[in-house]
């Protein structure tokens, strides 16, 4: 009597290598290899790209944050002053720097004074120095003034080139503002 | 012979087939099925980061263009301040300007400039009407000495253009 064809011994040598007992074919190591391989290299590079935009975005944090309590401060400050110290400012070139004729909270006039000192922008008050605006890890790379005359009143025009690094990492951005001197009305 | 026995009756069930093949090796699909497990994890948490990146881009673009717009408004302020007459009483109304800084004044031009290359900032005015109790209203009598600014600030980027308003008022101050 003939046995059917499945029978046939020879078939064992092509059952699915997990259910045999022996050692890994050479394929199945190549195949496993190569896996293995392009996930490596795949996380390796998400892993760096994460660690790069980490960087960036710590960047951005603090240039934003420099240039918001920086132009925040400025343009409150141009614009309760009643007029530009002509003398002590200086104007149209990197660093600039402005002194404005002001009044304090009781109406005692005094002098703000914006500069530029070690890649940072402080601040004075009535010739006392009260610190930095910016934080210590940007850069101030630009800080350029105009005194704009307009006929019954003038305007300060700023222009804030901020700059930061980490690492490979770094990153610079501009910020623009012009604000009138509304203490001369 | 009675213990042997009992540890004949006793004897530990065979291996679940789940533990043979842990211990003989893992199948093919396993292996597939763990690698893409982790490549998701990994491509998540990157996305992640992806995304984070364009949300702070867009953060710096919108505080870069509040300032402009800031600007804008303080600048056609300016030009009211060097005289209404001469200045802002001939700009046709509705028509988009653009400011130009000549390296002493800002210039209200119909050329347009972009700010960096990139931000698109321009203005109109438009006329204002007073009602009986001299409050702006949308009709009444019209103010020649009061002008709407709307100041608007835009620029493109891959996910299309983002356009930001503001919207202030000019009177005649001085003359």
């Amino acid at each position: 009597m003939l046995k059917p064809k499945h029978r046939n011994s020879k078939i064992t040598s092509h059952t699915p290598f997990s259910m045999r007992k022996g050692a890994f074919s050479l394929v199945e190591i190549i195949v496993y290899i190569a896996l293995f391989s392009v996930l490596s290299v795949v996380i390796t590079r998400a892993l760096i790209s994460s660690a790069q935009i980490f960087n960036q975005l710590r960047i951005a944090r603090d240039i934003n944050d420099s240039a918001i309590s920086v132009m925040e401060r400025l343009t409150r400050e141009i614009r309760n002053a009643n007029s530009v110290n002509l003398s002590k400012s200086d104007f149209s070139t990197s660093p600039s720097r402005l002194v404005l004729n002001t009044t304090d909270a009781l109406s005692a006039p005094i002098t703000i004074e914006f500069f530029v000192a070690t890649s940072s922008l402080r601040i004075k008050e009535g010739d006392v120095d009260k610190g930095p605006l910016s934080s210590g890890k940007t850069s101030v790379d630009t800080f350029r003034l105009f005194l704009v005359n307009n006929t019954n009143s003038s305007a300060i025009k700023i222009e804030l080139f901020l700059s930061g690094r980490r690492g490979p990492v770094d990153r610079q951005e501009v910020y623009y503002n012009t604000v009138v001197l509304r203490g001369a009305y | 012979m009675m213990i042997s026995n009992f540890f004949k009756t006793y004897q530990p069930r065979r291996a679940h087939s789940s533990v043979k093949s842990l211990a003989t090796g893992l199948t093919i699909v396993e292996v597939v099925l763990a690698a893409s497990i982790v490549s998701l994890l990994f491509a998540s948490v990157s996305m992640y980061f992806e995304r984070a990146l364009i949300v702070n881009r867009r953060t710096t673009q919108y505080i870069q263009s509040a300032f402009l717009l800031e600007e804008t408004v303080e600048v056609v302020k300016g030009i009211r301040d060097a005289g209404w007459a001469a200045n802002i009483a001939p700009m046709t109304l509705g028509t988009t300007y653009y400011l130009y800084w000549n390296g002493a004044l800002w210039v209200a031009t119909t050329t347009e400039y972009q700010v960096e290359n990139y931000y698109n900032r321009s203005f109109t005015l438009s006329s204002v009407n007073r009602d009986a109790s001299d409050n702006i209203a949308p009709s009444g009598t019209n103010d020649a000495g009061t002008r709407k600014i709307t100041a608007t600030v835009s620029w493109h980027q891959r996910s299309g253009t983002t356009t930001r308003q503001v919207e202030a008022y000019i009177a005649n101050l001085f003359e």
